[in-house]
């Protein structure tokens, strides 16, 4: 037996792992973004630790959702808008990119919003921060290569371990953390469940499998690389999830149940942070809102960075990150134009920011089921997948798994438009 | 469908087909050409979706089989109009080739990727447009227009129209078929000469 795992755990081995490493752990930190962060803190404020457990089967969920984009992306070497456009209908990927483009956008805006939020933490004016980091985000991708965006992006997801030591800092009760994670519980009201299925629409949105499948096809990986993508992927899954913990831990000890300080006036990550200042010092502050500034800055990249791939494999344009502005002009201009079009808006007084989130959050919402169909009809298809179909036994997980996705979403959509308990 | 005037393919996708004694038998689904760039691109198959069927050629089925797709020579087409195909044959006596050797209009270039010689990508084919010659469908070009997204087919022919009174038809949204250089599983090479 350690025979057999010294040969699996050779040099060359390890070297194609790390080369392979990045789509899956990229994707998966970037969902933590400024939108994720302030539902993780909303929900650790309001709820305690006994809403924790709900990130298990969120993660469960999530990889075998993002492991079918890897394998579609690694077999076919196509991006999920082009399958969607070669297997479907020219008028359904057309829907799809309409959808995708304001919803994108709006999501953009939104991490400029946590930029601005964060940087004034810090005392940075966001007439100062925001130009910079639209210009610091569109420089990097315009002028780097594949390889060097990457490895930028893999460094930036380091700043999550800011939300571990703010967790630690606001020093929680190990033993009810254990608790709520290991045990479900729940109460049988409205907020709770929307609470809930607000956290699992938080976690798993369609940009995602748009944007994992894209990645891979521009780093060109090859089928013997699957097992490796798989372990990316499973790994970007666990990061999210302690992320995500760390978040709800940090905010469930700082301020639930805590006198003087009601649990319904945490609505934002920025409030959440200037929160810790009193309950687990001012350190616990800074760090809480570095996190949410790194967040938005690298989510502000990869939701325009998505978009451009997407649209562009839609529409059979050239795209890549390794290309130059003259080979891939539309593709760069998508992302030019979402960068600056929401650093500009989030500079704008009084923009109607939380009718942005709520046009976004319902536009995900209705996309994700016709993605999600749309994807389990490719992987069954034999055609295009050949031996990597999805097997019997996990067509059928993927199938509830995707059901049960169908109906939280139709629960998030219907608390959007009626916001129930907010 | 008249001489000389071009049609896109997506306007006779599901159109109605019927047998020779004028029953609906199905609809159009595909139609393939001989993979062959050498050769003059007659659409020369027509693929149906049968709603049903006992027999595939001369293989009689065990029990009715459903939602098939049979190529039928085109040979074996009476008439064809932009609202129905009719056979000269009687369901389900028709005369069935296989796909081997033959361009699926719908599954092997409608919607595919167009790279140029280099690989670069160019657009993607919104629509591959025919033209009735001397009585028979040939593939004229591959169109890269946004019209595809007018979704009445109506409405696009009324535009075709004013554009074709005008004289103002732009052929710079039509590829011919003549600069396609090669067809692959992922991709229409097209040749140097088609501007970006």
């Amino acid at each position: 037996m350690a025979e057999r795992r010294n040969s699996w755990l050779n040099k060359t081995n390890v070297l194609m792992m790390l080369s392979v490493l990045g789509p899956g752990i990229i994707v998966s930190m970037v969902d933590n973004d400024a939108g994720g962060i302030a539902t993780y803190s909303v929900a650790g404020a309001r709820y305690g630790y006994s809403i924790l457990w709900i990130l298990i089967p969120t993660g469960v969920l999530l990889y075998l959702v993002q492991e079918m984009n890897a394998r579609m992306g690694i077999v076919t070497g196509k991006g999920l808008a082009s399958l969607i456009r070669e297997e479907f209908s020219f008028r359904l990927t057309a829907m799809i990119m309409v959808a995708m483009l304001v919803a994108n956008f709006a999501n953009t805006v939104s991490e400029f919003a946590g930029v601005a939020a964060s940087s004034q933490i810090f005392g940075i004016s966001k007439y100062i921060a925001v130009p910079i980091a639209a210009v610091a985000i569109w420089w990097l991708v315009l002028k780097g290569s594949y390889k060097v965006v990457e490895k930028v992006f893999m460094l930036v997801s380091l700043v999550y371990i800011a939300y571990i030591i703010s967790a630690i800092l606001a020093k929680p009760q190990w033993n009810a953390v254990a608790h709520g994670l290991l045990v479900p519980s729940g109460q049988l009201n409205g907020p709770f469940v929307v609470m809930a299925v607000t956290i699992i629409g938080t976690t798993i949105a369609p940009w995602m499998q748009f944007y994992q499948q894209s990645a891979i096809v521009d780093k060109g990986l090859s089928v013997d690389q699957l097992v490796y993508e798989r372990l990316d992927t499973a790994i970007g899954t666990v990061f999210l999830t302690i992320a995500a913990l760390a978040i709800m831990i940090c905010c469930a000890a700082a301020f639930f149940n805590k006198a003087g300080i009601g649990a319904t006036t945490i609505t934002s990550a920025e409030q959440a942070a200037k929160g810790l200042a009193p309950v687990a010092g001012q350190y616990a502050t800074y760090l809480f809102a570095f996190g949410l500034l790194f967040a938005s800055v690298f989510a502000g990249c990869i939701l325009p960075l998505t978009t451009a791939y997407t649209v562009c494999e839609a529409f059979g344009w050239e795209y890549g990150v390794d290309r130059k502005f003259s080979q891939a002009p539309k593709f760069y201009t998508v992302y030019t134009t979402f960068i600056a079009g929401g650093a500009i808006l989030i500079l704008i007084p009084r923009m109607p920011l939380i009718t942005l989130m709520i046009v976004s959050q319902t536009i995900m919402g209705m996309l994700l089921p016709v993605i999600l169909t749309c994807m389990l009809k490719i992987i069954r298809n034999r055609d295009v997948m050949g031996d990597y179909v999805n097997g019997d036994a996990y067509n059928a997980v993927a199938w509830i798994a995707v059901i049960i996705l169908y109906a939280l979403d139709l629960l998030l959509v219907i608390s959007s438009i009626f916001p129930i308990g907010r | 469908m008249e001489e000389g005037q071009p049609i896109g393919f997506r306007d006779l996708l599901r159109v109605d087909v019927r047998d020779a004694t004028g029953r609906q038998i199905g609809h159009v689904q595909d139609m393939a050409l001989q993979a062959d760039l050498g050769r003059v691109p007659y659409i020369e198959f027509l693929g149906v979706h049968l709603f049903w069927t006992d027999r595939v050629g001369d293989i009689e089925l065990v029990r009715r089989a459903e939602d098939l797709v049979l190529l039928v020579p085109w040979s074996d087409v009476a008439s064809a109009s932009e609202e129905v195909i009719t056979l000269n044959s009687k369901h389900p006596e028709f005369p069935v080739k296989t796909a081997a050797g033959k361009w699926l209009v719908r599954k092997d270039i409608l919607d595919k990727q167009m790279v140029d010689p280099e690989g670069s990508r160019i657009h993607r084919v919104d629509d591959v447009v025919l033209m009735l010659q001397g009585g028979r469908l040939k593939v004229a070009g591959l169109e890269v227009s946004k019209g595809m997204l007018l979704t009445s087919s109506a409405l696009r022919r009324y535009l075709a129209e004013i554009r074709r009174k005008h004289a103002s038809r732009s052929t710079s949204e039509v590829i011919p078929w003549e600069a396609v250089e090669g067809i692959t599983p992922d991709a229409v090479v097209i040749g140097e000469e088609v501007p970006h």
